[in-house]
């Protein structure tokens, strides 16, 4: 799935975003908090989608596995990875 | 995306819309529609969410919008071919030259007003329309009021139950009226 894929790529960044390797202090605790919002966010949704699929039909649900489920997941695992840079980025700086 | 949408437009494992029993048509409009209640919640989850987003990270978070919304319309399109091969099999005709419905061998004539509103939500099915929005929408006539739409939906239900057709013109409290399949005939 081509959304899935784009959505997982860890070297997408969010624009204005610094580069982990040259960030400040400053900026990697700012990026290290935005990609913890966002990626509990995301597992948030996923809760939310695991919640309804429980009540669908077996084919219904099936499907949701085979759509909603990769990006959801693929989306989380690029800010989940984001996330692991900037928390280095943190731990180098201290 | 544009794959997700081909995926949904293409149908499901096991579809056929060449079927020939409206059971099928049936058991494929149930699946869609559990298909878009589930969007329907997803979506309002990922609404709630984005906006509580500090303002740099939300659009990476609408990428999932932009997903589940285009995933959403290709599901409609399919729940919309099921139930136009669901009336196809249960033999609901609508004659627009002679404004005329016939349901397996039965045949009411309708006004224009009728025929359009039937029409229309024929056409769209599974989905709410508010009194004010079937005034713009099904009749595109500002000379009529929202409280005539509740004339013209008793007048519609009283065709649909003389035709013994299998459906239900519904109004549903703050989401608007809505012609539903009745599977239980």
């Amino acid at each position: 799935m081509v959304a899935a894929a784009r959505g997982g790529n860890p070297s997408q960044t969010m624009d204005g975003e610094a580069d982990p390797k040259s960030a400040s202090m400053e900026q990697a605790l700012y990026w290290k908090q935005i990609y913890a919002e966002i990626l509990a966010m995301e597992e948030k949704v996923m809760e939310r989608i695991l919640d309804l699929m429980s009540k669908q039909s077996p084919r219904a649900r099936r499907e949701v596995e085979l759509t909603n489920v990769p990006v959801v997941a693929a989306q989380a695992a690029r800010f989940r990875a984001r996330l692991g840079f900037w928390s280095e980025r943190v731990r180098e700086l201290q | 995306m544009a794959g997700t949408i081909l995926v949904a437009s293409r149908g499901l494992e096991g579809e056929n819309l060449e079927t020939t029993h409206w059971e099928d048509a049936r058991h494929w409009i149930g699946v869609y529609a559990d298909l878009i209640r589930f969007k329907v919640g997803l979506l309002d989850r990922v609404h709630r969410g984005i906006p509580k987003l500090p303002p740099v990270a939300q659009p990476a978070a609408a990428i999932d919008l932009a997903i589940i919304e285009n995933q959403m319309v290709g599901y409609q399109a399919r729940l919309d071919l099921w139930y136009q091969r669901l009336w196809d099999l249960q033999g609901l005709r609508l004659d627009p030259e002679g404004q005329l419905i016939r349901h397996k061998g039965r045949e009411g004539h309708l006004t224009n007003r009728e025929f359009q509103l039937l029409q229309f939500l024929i056409d769209h099915p599974h989905r709410f329309f508010t009194a004010n929005q079937l005034l713009g929408r099904a009749w595109a006539d500002p000379a009529l009021f929202p409280e005539e739409v509740r004339n013209y939906v008793r007048r519609l239900r009283k065709i649909l139950a003389d035709l013994e057709i299998p459906a239900e013109l519904v109004n549903r409290p703050a989401r608007g009226y809505s012609l539903i399949f009745r599977p239980d005939n």
